[in-house]
């Protein structure tokens, strides 16, 4: 009877031991995984989409061009094609924040609109909030001021240029060019004509972009403000908690991305861009200018007076930048005729 | 205790997967965002060449039509002049009134001595100007020309160079980087190069047996002929260059510098020939096309409004009605027609044929009258049950011009005197269709220079005593050879100026997975402030892929990372030689040229044709076509699509034969070229080729310094 009440006894002691373990495993253990699980998931997901908004800021300067130094010739106009699109870098960097920070999150994907503009409702997607102490992680995403140390290459989003010696052969060509065109162009100019751009290569080539995003995790947030430890610390004082602890390894809390492009391929952005960079290269176009344009007029008397006068119609400079000659969205064949030998080439249209 | 020992194990678990999953996908975005934004920068960069070569073209169109200016101004002007040698035309000098000897001519004189002088006077400076302006304008486009291939050189350079920075700049630490461009990657670029400059040296049929043998091993059956038609724009029999280099003379001077690895490039040179005669027959055209008003037809006329007479007659006889109209028109003045055009000395058949392009003028001048007749006749037959039926028996329209000779001239301006014209004939011939020497199709008193209304004057120009030798080319005079020949220009492969889409850009990028702190990881990060990894493995990567010892699914990332090169099979084993690595993380990205004109639209509202004379070219992602991932899986092997490129060449190697290859085939030849048509009076011919070719040698030698060499890497 005694053994029986002992082996009781001892059996009550057993399942209360094993509660008693179970207890402190889930204090000790398992409640620190349930925190430390999503607390890793957060930072993941707050990488990850610093990672999409670092190529977005990139990639979004091969849409919205900032105009660099060809401020004059892509203009925005009433004909929506001719229109470039333009935006400055803070507008760009509060169209990244509303896309990826703020509202509901990635959940939805978000047309791009004028509202992208806005800086959003500025509440921030609850999921990045900490398990324990139910702040926000999310301190702001930043993009780099400086130029990279290791890259010496621009952290902004300010235009580079081309980073390829063998652009550089262009900038070479230019500038010596200019020795001989710029005192051409200031006679012209006082003849009623001239062309600044004359005999240059006058694409943008500031258009190569190394932006730095750097979103910050504000470890003050958590639970314990981010400065104590997961144990008792050296005066025997219990930490806050895990989340405090994460951030006891030194770790700033910073989520550094970075992202490059080459944002412009040099296509025509507008038609007088386009006739702008054809002239460049055309010298006939330095007699379109108000001296020529006096004699032309005299010269027409031979041809019966203005009105009638084939040279009249004569143009200098005249650069065509109407489509090839197509039709059905094909080139049309070309045709030949002339004397008995032909030699004369045209399009049939 | 054993529930929650178990219970930890799996919380564990989960904390790991997490971890590594997070490390992998964190590592995985960042090698496809640096392999989408290397490749359609290559792209922007391939776009900005096509728009360069569109810009610079159309100012050398442009430039071709100010010589031809300078031609018809001093054609115009001669004309003017020669007016008081058409004076003396037969008929003018027969007396015509008392007093004896009053003719037309001594009743025109004091007319046509004041044309005669004002055109002696402004003769000189503009045959001056002529002698001057073709030849530095000339000069001028055959730079432009050297500028577009230093250009494309510089492109490829800096696809080169640039996709290097953008992988750094992509890197989480510049200082320590992580990503690399395998060998395969360097093949890709090479195989864009090819395309796009040496369509020729890739074989579609050898392309279809390899992929073939690659599809039949495969289970997927995909169509060889679909996947070639894809990677080959839809091109299944000759393959286009997407650019064409077109320079006179191009055949003998690639065959001039075909030696060693560029003896590979352009095996064909007769093709490469034939497609610079179909180039310049359509730069000839384009040069036409867009002379100015004055150039392409300087038509005028003085006289009464023009009269028109109208005679309409309907019959109806029984079950025939018959309906017959007359017009005719009437008009008397005096007219002037001329034009200049960019002509060949006769069809341009074969290279040689090129350099006789020249600009000819011609400018004639008659009064006289012109009758214009149109009749049309018709008929309807009209039978019960059966019902109405008719057609057009007559639709003529002619002219009886009646014009006597008041002036003309010509001009031509030529490289060499021996493609001048001579004769008549060879300019045309009466009726000839208008818009050659002026003229409008929809205007009937404007029928350009062969107008039947001039066809005394023209004639007479041939036979006047008072213009020893006619005015169309005998005399010396009507000829200047300052004109130092067609330019060099890149062209629009055919079968691109419908499709608008370039050959593929696709990028190879890799990091080895040792690099990425999964908690497998077994060898130290060299990324210097990241943490050290746990180092916890489940056995050893040769037993992954034994199918007696519980393979592991290439797909598991879980407590321990996989890269699919570890396989046991020989595809595997290749990848492993042309990804460089025994773990890598692999990704391969894709990207193409399109041109898009979204601001102009053809006359009947289409779309305009892609050409290299409109910059609207542009770059977007796409997917890697089927064959490229073969390629880059080791299912295909390049050699045995591009002659001359071998399966043990080097990155370095690959990158060298393209550059080298292009420096001297393309570069080289313009600035042959160009050297050629120089006169080079002052001796700068030679210090401007030394120049040229010093920049393309220092824009390849750059590239070539900067490739790591992977020689070791490379399969045996």
């Amino acid at each position: 009877m005694m053994i029986k009440h002992i082996t009781f006894r001892l059996y009550s002691l057993q399942s209360g031991q094993a509660m008693t373990e179970f207890v402190v495993s889930v204090s000790f253990i398992f409640l620190s995984l349930f925190i430390a699980v999503p607390m890793f998931g957060k930072l993941m997901d707050l990488q990850s989409q610093t990672q999409q908004a670092a190529r977005y800021v990139a990639w979004e300067r091969t849409v919205w061009f900032d105009q660099g130094e060809a401020t004059d010739e892509s203009v925005i106009s009433s004909a929506y094609w001719e229109s470039v699109a333009i935006r400055s870098d803070e507008v760009l960097m509060e169209t990244m924040t509303s896309r990826f920070f703020e509202g509901t999150g990635p959940g939805g994907l978000k047309a791009i609109s004028e509202e992208d503009t806005s800086s959003g409702d500025g509440e921030i997607n609850p999921i990045w909030t900490y398990v324990q102490s139910k702040k926000t992680m999310y301190g702001g995403t930043t993009i780099g001021s400086d130029k990279d140390m290791e890259t010496g290459r621009n952290t902004s989003l300010d235009g580079q240029l081309t980073p390829a010696i063998g652009y550089e052969i262009v900038d070479v060509i230019n500038d010596g060019v200019k020795v001989i065109a710029d005192p051409i162009n200031q006679f012209l100019g006082a003849l009623g004509g001239s062309n600044d751009d004359f005999m240059t290569f006058a694409y943008e080539t500031e258009n190569y972009y190394s932006p730095v995003i750097t979103t910050q995790i504000i470890k003050e947030n958590s639970h314990g403000g981010g400065n104590g430890v997961w144990d008792r610390d050296a005066n025997g004082t219990w930490g806050s908690g895990i989340e405090d602890a994460l951030f006891s390894t030194g770790w700033d809390g910073t989520l550094t991305v970075r992202a490059a492009i080459l944002a412009d391929g040099w296509n025509t952005q507008s038609l007088a861009h386009y006739q702008e960079r054809a002239n460049d290269f055309v010298p006939s176009t330095l007699f379109a200018n108000d001296l020529f344009d006096v004699a032309i007029t005299v010269a027409s008397i031979l041809d019966g007076g203005p009105g009638n006068s084939a040279v009249e119609k004569l143009e200098f400079g005249a650069v065509g930048i109407e489509p090839m000659p197509s039709a059905g969205g094909k080139p049309l064949d070309v045709s030949e005729t002339g004397g008995i030998d032909g030699g004369f080439y045209y399009y049939d249209d | 205790m054993v529930f929650s020992l178990l219970f930890l194990a799996v919380a564990v678990m989960t904390l790991l997967i997490l971890y590594n999953q997070g490390q992998l996908v964190k590592n995985r975005i960042q090698l496809e965002n640096a392999a989408d934004a290397a490749v359609y920068s290559q792209a922007k960069l391939a776009a900005r060449n096509l728009n360069f070569a569109a810009y610079t073209n159309r100012a050398m169109v442009a430039n071709e039509v100010s010589i031809g200016q300078m031609v018809a101004l001093l054609s115009w002007v001669k004309h003017y002049k020669n007016v008081g040698a058409f004076s003396f035309f037969p008929l003018y000098t027969i007396p015509i009134a008392p007093p004896s000897p009053t003719t037309l001519q001594s009743i025109m004189a004091p007319i046509t001595s004041v044309y005669t002088n004002l055109g002696t006077a402004l003769e000189p400076p503009l045959r001056k100007v002529n002698t001057v302006w073709p030849t530095a304008i000339s000069y001028f486009n055959g730079a432009l020309g050297i500028f577009q291939k230093v250009f494309a050189l510089s492109t490829l350079e800096a696809e080169i160079e640039l996709n290097l920075k953008i992988v750094e700049d992509h890197e989480f630490s510049a200082e320590n980087p992580e990503m690399y461009t395998p060998v395969v990657g360097w093949y890709f670029f090479v195989q864009n190069t090819l395309l796009t400059y040496f369509g020729e040296n890739i074989s579609p049929d050898n392309l279809y047996s390899s992929v073939s043998g690659a599809v039949d091993s495969n289970s997927d059956n995909a169509d060889g002929h679909d996947m070639v038609g894809d990677f080959l724009g839809g091109q299944l029999g000759t393959i286009d260059n997407m650019i064409n280099d077109n320079t006179s003379g191009v055949s003998r001077k690639k065959a001039n510098n075909a030696n060693g690895r560029d003896g590979n490039m352009n095996a064909d040179e007769e093709d490469s020939g034939d497609a610079a005669v179909d180039g310049y027959k359509r730069f000839a055209a384009i040069v036409n096309n867009n002379r100015e008003a004055f150039t392409r037809d300087r038509h005028w006329d003085l006289g009464p409004p023009r009269v028109t007479f109208s005679f309409p007659l309907n019959l109806d006889i029984g079950i025939i009605k018959l309906t017959i109209k007359l017009d005719l028109g009437f008009w008397a003045g005096i007219k002037n027609d001329g034009g200049t055009a960019y002509v060949s000395h006769g069809s341009i058949e074969e290279d040689k044929d090129i350099a006789s392009l020249g600009w000819s003028s011609l400018d004639v001048t008659s009064f006289g009258i012109q009758i214009d007749i149109g009749l049309f006749v018709s008929f309807e037959v009209c039978l019960p049950v059966i019902g109405c039926n008719g057609g057009t028996i007559i639709d003529v329209e002619f002219s009886l011009p009646i014009g006597l000779p008041l002036a003309g001239a010509s001009h031509q301006l030529v490289s060499d005197k021996k493609y001048a014209k001579r004769v008549l004939p060879e300019w045309g011939y009466p009726m000839m269709p208008p818009d050659v020497y002026g003229g409008n199709m929809t205007d009937v008193l404007n029928q350009g220079s062969f107008d039947l209304f001039h066809v005394l004057a023209l004639g007479w120009g041939s036979i006047a005593p008072q213009l020893p030798g006619g005015m169309f080319g005998v005399n010396p005079i009507d000829v200047t050879d300052s004109y130092s020949g067609p330019p060099s220009f890149f062209s629009l492969g055919n079968s691109f100026q419908e499709s608008g889409v370039g050959y593929e850009f696709v990028i190879a990028l890799a990091k080895t997975m040792d690099e990425i702190e999964t908690t497998d990881k077994s060898l130290p990060s060299n990324s210097g402030s990241s943490p050290s990894s746990f180092n916890i493995n489940t056995g050893t990567s040769d037993d992954w892929d034994d199918p007696d010892n519980n393979p592991v699914s290439y797909t598991r990332f879980d407590v321990e990372s996989h890269s699919r090169v570890e396989g046991a099979d020989i595809s595997a084993d290749y990848q492993e030689f042309v990804w460089n690595d025994e773990r890598p993380m692999m990704t391969v990205s894709a990207a193409e040229t399109y041109f898009a004109n979204p601001m102009q639209q053809n006359s009947d509202g289409s779309d305009v044709a892609p050409s290299l004379f409109s910059p609207f070219w542009d770059a977007r992602l796409k997917e890697p076509s089927a064959i490229s991932m073969l390629i880059a899986t080791g299912e295909i092997k390049w050699s045995e699509i591009f002659d001359g490129l071998s399966d043990n060449a080097s990155a370095s190697d690959i990158i060298d034969w393209v550059l080298q290859g292009i420096a001297t085939r393309v570069v080289d030849v313009g600035v042959d070229t160009l050297a050629d048509q120089l006169d080079d009076p002052l001796g700068i011919g030679d210090p401007i080729k030394d120049e040229i070719k010093n920049v393309a040698s220092q824009a390849t030698d750059a590239a070539i310094d900067q490739l790591p060499d992977f020689d070791s890497y490379m399969p045996q």
